[in-house]
């Protein structure tokens, strides 16, 4: 179904090539996980099947890359589509239609089928992947696992079949990547070839035949996934572990303290304009030095509770004080930082160490901000990286920038939404540390994640947040 | 999904007339906003679409727009003002020079507005097929329109972003929301290009067009009106009172 014959990509002015004499082949009804550090080509190699590379990315290509016989080259992106559908990391990114329903028909509309076709074709991909209840939903009111069968039952209507998937369990809950697996499970049993490219390595046992791992743009080891359990492989090539506890379950509850010095919030009542109330009268208080896991279902109020912790919205009545003083929530930003799940939108500047310094303006003196800055780029392995231009770098080194920069603002509470969504297992090490660090040197950290690999080793409690409740669990 | 998230209706009159219709709306209003000089031909065409624009936002959603487009021209001036500093003949300010560049910006936002806020991108994207536009227009057009919502979500998230980190000083300010901004703009723009591409854009827009529906009653009536307004607002610019600049 997919044949890789010493594949070798540049992409444009690219000095090396990001894919270097790769070979395989991927029956029907077959499934390969392809893994490997940050940048080291997995997502080229899924641009390489959907045909992107290098008809829309352009680029020079040594080698062939075959669908179902057919040489890349010689079709364009969207014939290649019939044959291999491709799942982006993000499925929000790639509707682009109101409903479910629309979407699901919109791709086949467009590829000239009749009406009576489109709607046989709907039925039954949205049968397969038990999204037919949802035909008439909004695609942006669905949850993440529900996103991510919506894009897949939109690539099944044109009953491709391949498919790929780019990192899918990167915005899952665990409930939802057991469930992706099943499906994919299904559609294997069917005769779909699955090629999947991920960090996230547990959820694959079982699921798939042949493993990749890739290091630097070439494969350094293939074979079946007990290949993954070998510790100082995965030590090596900077992969995840393969077995993962959950720890939602064993994590103490965050202890309820009748107040707080530190950092806490006090009668929190807010609502959406037009919205259900999400909290009412919620009164939380925070420890230093504590790392806390924010947990609950999609729309528990997660996100809106570490905007209203950071003066990002404003609550209708409550208050929310550091060092027992009330703070207005125009000035929460002195006391409380948030570093959000796409971290390249706060960063600005034009050099890594220039981010720093910017950061620290306001917070620490200005004589002793060039030392401070220099601290910080050592503590969180970006000394290297100092005269880099921020928005280059890749989405790890990114997301330890912004925790670096909201760190040493000195914030009371740290709030961290996804921190290692995407990453490889040792950005995801990486990041931990520098949680830790930050905590240890006296900030408390709310953790929101669905990454139960990170959440084991970091966080020292949880505070469960029951759906649209607006009670809390401690 | 509209081309915009603002409002939620879907019941408004825009909102029950045709793509088609808005479109040419939209294209014979440009063109009037570039033909037309007369305040008071610009003036009757502006109410106009104003209750077209109201037909398809809440009163405050436009006043919000039109706000900003007033921010915008001040910049403009602002700009101007500079520039006239240097080079005093050049810049001779009287009311209607700056009165008629603001009608002409409101009536292609009224335009703009009522298109984006009324049209599912479906059916904008099948009237773009059926009218068969050269590929090389509509694959540009459909990506654009499909690029508002994802714009307006990034702006909301760099807002966020700046409002942690506040700048102090205006370089501050527009470095932390011009910067990431252009990046995500560009990353955004690849993804959704790169996504349009393999759902076969590409191939819609050669592939076989399916047959255009009549235009409805109420499609016929709104061009007619239009047709009449553009009629009389050329007849008030030709034979109307010829305003002279006034100083300011």
């Amino acid at each position: 179904m997919l044949r890789f014959s010493s594949v070798t990509y540049s992409y444009p002015y690219a000095a090396e090539p990001a894919v270097r004499d790769v070979s395989f082949t991927l029956a029907p009804g077959e499934a390969m996980l392809c893994t490997g550090r940050s940048g080291c080509g997995k997502s080229t190699l899924t641009r390489l099947a959907n045909g992107l590379a290098p008809h829309f990315l352009r680029g020079n290509l040594r080698g062939e890359a075959r669908v179902k016989g057919e040489r890349t080259l010689d079709s364009t992106p969207a014939q290649l589509a019939e044959q291999a559908g491709t799942l982006f990391q993000d499925p929000e990114r790639q509707f682009f239609a109101l409903t479910v329903g629309d979407e699901l028909a919109l791709t086949l509309q467009w590829r000239g089928w009749d009406a009576e076709r489109i709607r046989e074709a709907v039925a039954e991909s949205a049968r397969l992947l038990g999204v037919e209840d949802i035909l008439e939903h909004t695609v942006f009111g669905l949850s993440e696992g529900q996103k991510q069968k919506v894009a897949l039952a939109s690539l099944l209507a044109l009953r491709p079949g391949l498919l790929v998937l780019d990192e899918p369990t990167a915005n899952l809950d665990p409930e939802s990547i057991a469930e992706l697996a099943d499906t994919l499970a299904a559609l294997k049993q069917r005769g779909v070839a699955l090629f999947i490219v991920d960090h996230r390595l547990y959820w694959t046992r079982g699921l798939v035949d042949t493993v990749l791992v890739l290091d630097n743009g070439a494969v350094a080891a293939e074979g079946d996934f007990s290949l993954l359990d070998d510790a100082p492989l995965r030590e090596k090539y900077g992969l995840r572990a393969v077995d993962v506890p959950d720890p939602r379950a064993s994590l103490p509850h965050m202890p309820r303290l009748e107040s707080s010095d530190f950092f806490a919030c006090e009668d929190l009542t807010f609502a959406y304009p037009k919205g259900g109330q999400v909290f009412e009268n919620l009164s939380l208080s925070f420890t230093p030095g504590r790392v806390t896991a924010l947990v609950g279902e999609n729309g528990a109020g997660k996100t809106t509770l570490a905007r209203l912790l950071t003066g990002l919205e404003r609550p209708q009545r409550g208050k929310i004080l550091a060092g027992k003083e009330a703070v207005k929530t125009r000035a929460l930003a002195r006391h409380a930082q948030v570093v959000l799940q796409n971290a390249g939108h706060q960063l600005r500047m034009r050099s890594v160490a220039a981010e720093l310094d910017d950061a620290a303006r306001g917070t620490v003196p200005e004589r002793d901000r060039p030392s401070v800055a220099r601290a910080y780029m050592e503590d969180y392995g970006l000394d290297r990286l100092a005269r880099r231009h921020p928005q280059s770098l890749s989405g790890g080194e990114k997301q330890r920038l912004a925790v670096a920069c909201a760190a040493i603002r000195g914030p009371r509470m740290l709030i961290l939404d996804e921190p290692t969504s995407g990453l490889d297992g040792e950005n995801m090490r990486r990041m931990a540390q520098s949680m830790r660090r930050a905590a240890a040197n006296g900030a408390c950290l709310l953790v929101i994640t669905h990454d139960l690999e990170f959440m084991h080793p970091v966080c020292t409690e949880k505070l469960v947040l029951p759906e649209h409740t607006g009670e809390t669990r401690r | 999904m509209r081309a915009s998230f603002l409002i939620k209706a879907d019941t408004t009159f825009a909102a029950g007339l045709d793509a088609r219709a808005k479109l040419l709306l939209c294209v014979a209003g440009s063109l009037a906003a570039v033909i037309l000089s007369s305040p008071l031909s610009l003036g009757l065409l502006v109410a106009l679409s104003t209750a077209l624009a109201l037909g398809a936002a809440r009163p405050a959603t436009v006043l919000k727009v039109y706000l900003f487009s007033a921010a915008m021209m001040l910049f403009a001036l602002g700009c101007a003002a500079i520039i006239g500093l240097a080079v005093p003949d050049l810049m001779r300010w009287n009311v209607f020079s700056l009165i008629v560049p603001f009608l002409r910006m409101l009536l292609s936002v009224n335009l703009l507005l009522t298109l984006s806020l009324s049209t599912p991108v479906r059916e904008l994207f099948a009237r773009l097929q059926q009218i068969r536009l050269p590929g090389w227009l509509q694959i540009p057009l459909s990506v654009a329109v499909r690029f508002i919502p994802t714009f307006l979500e990034d702006c909301a998230q760099i807002r966020d972003a700046a409002r942690l980190r506040p700048g102090g000083k205006i370089t501050g300010m527009w470095r932390g929301l011009a910067v990431p901004l252009l990046f995500r703009m560009l990353y955004s723009a690849d993804d959704l290009a790169m996504a349009a591409e393999l759902k076969g854009i590409s191939a819609a827009y050669r592939g076989q067009r399916a047959p255009l529906p009549a235009l409805k009653t109420r499609d016929r009536s709104v061009l007619a009106l239009a047709f009449a307004a553009l009629c009389a607002a050329a007849a008030l610019q030709y034979f109307g009172p010829n305003f002279r600049p006034l100083p300011m």
